[in-house]
């Protein structure tokens, strides 16, 4: 696609669509804008706009289509994959100050937002009310971001993922044009379902003006395990059998050594630095989660656990969660002279001891710095590579140990991503999972977006 | 019509006695549930993907419609061949593939029962939950094509909800697969999600990949007895607030009591205005612990009676009346329109106030029942099938959609549109949305073969 440069008469109009301090062609601005927390290099916009209504947005986005002008949706620029980066420079829609919470109906477990609004704030302020929204990528994501990317985190295992919990959406078509999709009621077959086909499309069919979530009730009671295991292996045999038994945890995490060292290091706690599960259970009542935990705690020593600690309060667990939570960044502080690549494979539960043995082999075969951590409940795999920046021989051999890794759970039924989306990094493994099927992905992408103005450069290489 | 030559080729490309085209052998294919009666012009019986791509491949050589059909079972006119056409019978694909024990994932074929599924997976100590009243007569296929729903949608969700993967053959005669066999993924576009629900306008699905839970250890079932209305609809929002969700919290109104009473055999109490069927699943313990709960609730919301089925056989009995409301319906009067409304839960008193208004200003029965815990109603409204009726009826029909989509709803909760809905898209969706999926369509199908004349006026 050929695109066009900004000039003086386009920043005239954009300005004219949002307002002069709405609108920004500062390099400290560009800068801000032009990476996010991935190792792609920096990629500058040629401007950003903060939108304050879906008119604006609207008005942005017919003026950049007739001129092809490329636009890039932004949040918190807290993806992994790249996702939000102008690689065709353009314009950079800044969604933060949309941040409103238009309106929530406790009674209907809903709330509508603008795309802006960073989903830990929201919880803040739902949970007087008793209810939360489940999807918890970490981070300071937006809502808008968590949509785009249909985000998941610990909680996923289950609540679902960010798509679970939708139910209706405005969205702005490249062309400027307004739709409504989806609805109020608990579930509808009227029509095709676009709302699942906009969620998780990374800015590349529509733009998210304003969301309709679905919110779940406080669970009355909350109880977490931590179990450590002398092998990642026999971690993820635990994680199999907690999975087969119906037991339904809400979160389930598989941390390696070299995390826990990194957890220990950073928040003063002494847990084993052993490969350790975290476990949380959510119920009605204490005496049904101490009976789950119960059979938590058999599944585990079948699967020769070393140390089974249940019943922490609810202090210890947010500090757990939390560290889990802050570990991408931890590992990030921890080699500050280095880039990282993060693996984000899923593949069916069965298959998971064998793609963890398969990940680490290579890893220690290579010599190369690696943290395996996942949300081990849905079978989604993550392998944090650290390289150093300029060093070429680290980063052939981790890009030629993700490559295999990456074959490998596509080849045991899995894919390429389970939560962190295709972006720029991963575009190379679309038609080794997708076959001929990728085809018609485009032509949905050429039908929503003929001129390739949204967010160019992702998914499709 | 379907052109001689065409026919002569439709011979080659699927196995011989897999055509049907004598009008005798065509009736049972020119109708489902609305009763409505559209002849085709021959009827199909694919074995392969394969063949069913070549018989797309010939149908865009020579304009003739292609109509997939599972059971029959359809409320919405899904499979009828309205432009006439090849009605694709999909009764060979009827093979349960796998059942992956391991990872709690099925890989079937669209003409499986759903009961049949159901049962086989419980069997092997596991739970396919969506659970549509026709689950006897319908098929997987035909529940993803129409993205049904059923009794449990409150806990479980709907049949969309368990669709991990597919395999389908597209108009243009290629055959792709979609989706994961992953608990997740986000790699490019949802396809999957697309044609669910997509009513079999999209694509022709061949095998379909499910996922599957462990089977619920114990489950109680009670039966509510309430004197009046308004109070039944709001204990549903009662007991969600009360942080139990049961797994089917039905609603049914005096009528549809009436028309299924000689199916009961326990007493109702006298001056019984509504009935709340409500069944909890899960551990023995937490079953126990929601059962008394949801018993406090509705007393304290005030119940007249509340009843726990006694034995398996009580509530076997509760649920095949359940089931059976639908059609019996009809022993009321001859004619009836069935509309599949759902509102936001705690909206269902509005809806049932309104739909009483309706019945005094259109003098016409309305009894309605349903998913009330989804907020999914289904109203009937009930005719002589005169002419005047029928267009009270009409008018009825409209004042409902506008008074649901006002109140936050949609036009079909499970059913779909078909073509009995058709006329009503504009009152949820805006022009750009329509034409956007029109589009769609046009990008999946250029040529309108597949299934025509359905969503879409």
């Amino acid at each position: 696609m050929d695109y066009k440069r900004l000039d003086n008469h386009d920043i005239e109009m954009l300005k004219g669509f949002t307002a002069p301090d709405r609108f920004s062609t500062g390099e400290s601005v560009k800068t801000l804008h032009s990476k996010d927390q991935s190792r792609h290099v920096c990629m500058l916009p040629e401007a950003v706009l903060w939108p304050l209504n879906e008119s604006e947005v609207s008005n942005i986005l017919k003026y950049s289509n007739e001129q092809r002008i490329p636009v890039t949706a932004w949040g918190a620029g807290s993806s992994l994959e790249g996702n939000p980066l102008s690689v065709c420079g353009g314009i950079v829609v800044d969604f933060t100050m949309m941040n409103r919470v238009l309106d929530v109906r406790e009674e209907d477990f809903q709330a509508d937002v603008e795309p802006g609004v960073i989903y830990k704030e929201l919880n803040k302020r739902l949970r007087h009310k008793g209810l939360f929204f489940a999807p918890d990528p970490g981070a300071d994501a937006t809502i808008g971001g968590m949509i785009a990317n249909n985000s998941s985190g610990t909680r996923t295992v289950k609540y679902g993922a960010t798509r679970a919990n939708i139910l209706k959406l405005s969205i702005v078509l490249a062309n400027g044009e307004i739709i409504r999709t989806g609805t109020r009621a608990s579930k509808t077959s009227s029509g095709y379902d676009l709302i699942n086909l906009i969620t998780g499309s990374e800015g590349t069919l529509g733009v998210v003006t304003c969301a309709t979530l679905r919110l779940r009730g406080l669970p009355a009671e909350f109880s977490a395990a931590v179990v450590s295991f002398p092998s990642v292996e026999s971690a993820g045999k635990a994680v199999f059998e907690i999975i087969r038994s119906g037991l339904d945890p809400a979160a389930l995490e598989l941390l390696d050594r070299g995390c826990i060292s990194l957890i220990n290091r950073n928040t003063g706690m002494n847990l084993m630095e052993r490969p350790t599960l975290f476990i949380e259970y959510h119920g009605p009542s204490i005496s049904y989660i101490g009976e789950v935990m119960e059979v938590t705690r058999e599944l585990c020593a079948s699967s020769n656990s070393l140390d089974f600690r249940s019943g922490i309060g609810r202090d210890e667990r947010d500090k757990l969660f939390s560290s889990r939570h802050r570990l991408g960044e931890m590992i990030v502080q921890n080699h500050t002279d280095c880039l990282f690549l993060s693996a984000d494979t899923a593949v069916p539960i069965s298959a998971y001891p064998e793609i963890i043995a398969m990940a680490r082999e290579e890893v220690e075969k290579g010599g190369v710095t690696a943290y395996i951590f996942s949300h081990a409940g849905d079978g989604n795999l993550h392998l944090k590579f650290a390289g150093r920046k300029d060093n070429r021989d680290d980063w052939r051999v981790i890009n030629e140990i993700n490559n295999r890794v990456v074959s490998k759970a596509i080849s045991l039924g899995g894919t390429a991503t389970g939560e962190h989306g295709v972006g720029i990094g991963k575009r190379a493994f679309m038609a080794e999972e997708h076959g001929n099927s990728l085809i018609w992905m485009k032509k949905i992408k050429e039908l929503f977006d003929p001129n390739g103005i949204l967010n160019p450069g992702k998914i499709f290489l | 019509m379907i052109p001689n030559n065409a026919l002569a080729e439709l011979k080659k490309i699927i196995a011989p006695g897999s055509l049907l085209t004598g009008p005798a052998d065509l009736e049972e294919y020119a109708t489902d549930s609305t009763k409505m009666r559209f002849m085709p012009d021959a009827v199909a019986f694919p074995s392969t993907g394969e063949e069913i791509a070549q018989i797309f491949r010939l149908a865009n050589r020579e304009y003739f419609p292609i109509i997939p059909r599972g059971g029959g079972s359809g409320k919405s006119g899904g499979a009828l061949p309205v432009k006439g056409g090849l009605v694709l019978a999909m009764d060979r694909f009827n093979r349960i593939l796998h059942i992956d024990t391991e990872n709690l994932i099925a890989r079937v074929e669209p003409f499986v029962i759903t009961e049949t599924f159901q049962n086989e997976v419980e069997s092997l100590g596991l739970f396919y939950p969506p659970d549509p009243a026709s689950a006897d007569a319908s098929t997987i296929g035909g529940n993803v094509a129409e993205c049904a729903g059923g009794l449990r949608g409150l806990k479980y969700g709907v049949t969309g909800d368990y669709v991990l993967g597919l395999t389908v053959v597209l108009p243009t005669g290629e055959i792709i697969k979609t989706g994961v066999e992953t608990m997740k993924g986000v790699a490019g576009y949802d396809l999957t999600s697309l044609i669910v629900g997509s009513e079999g306008t999209l694509a022709v699905i061949t095998s379909i990949t499910l996922k599957l839970l462990p089977r619920p250890e114990a489950k109680k079932t009670m039966i509510v007895f309430f004197r009046v209305i308004e109070t039944a609809a709001r204990t549903v929002s009662n007991i969600i607030r009360g942080k139990v969700i049961p797994a089917t919290l039905e609603f049914l109104d005096r009528m549809s009591i009436e028309c299924v009473r000689s199916h009961i055999k326990f007493p109702i109490p006298d001056e019984t205005e509504a009935i709340l069927l409500i069944e909890v699943d899960g551990s023995e313990m937490v079953v126990a612990d929601d059962a008394e709960q949801v018993r406090k609730i509705c007393m304290s919301s005030g119940a007249t009676e509340f009843r726990l089925a006694a034995s398996k056989d009580e509530v076997e009995e509760i649920w095949e009346a359940r089931r059976k409301v639908s059609d019996s319906m009809l022993d009321l009067k001859p004619g009836k329109i069935s509309e599949d409304v759902v509102v936001p839960r705690n909206r269902i008193p509005d809806l049932i106030r309104f739909l009483e208004e309706l019945s005094k200003k259109y003098c016409l029965p309305i009894p309605a029942y349903g998913h009330a815990g989804d907020g999914n109603l289904h109203v009937n409204i009930l005719l002589d099938n005169t002419p005047d009726e029928k267009k009270r009826g009409e008018m009825v029909v409209r004042e409902l959609l506008q008074r649901v989509i006002d109140l936050g709803g949609t036009i079909t909760g499970e059913h779909g549109i078909g073509i009995t809905k058709a006329m009503y898209m504009d009152m949820e969706f805006s022009p750009p949305a329509i034409t956007l999926m029109k589009q769609i369509k046009g990008v999946f199908d250029p040529n309108n073969v597949l299934n025509p004349g359905k969503i879409f006026l």
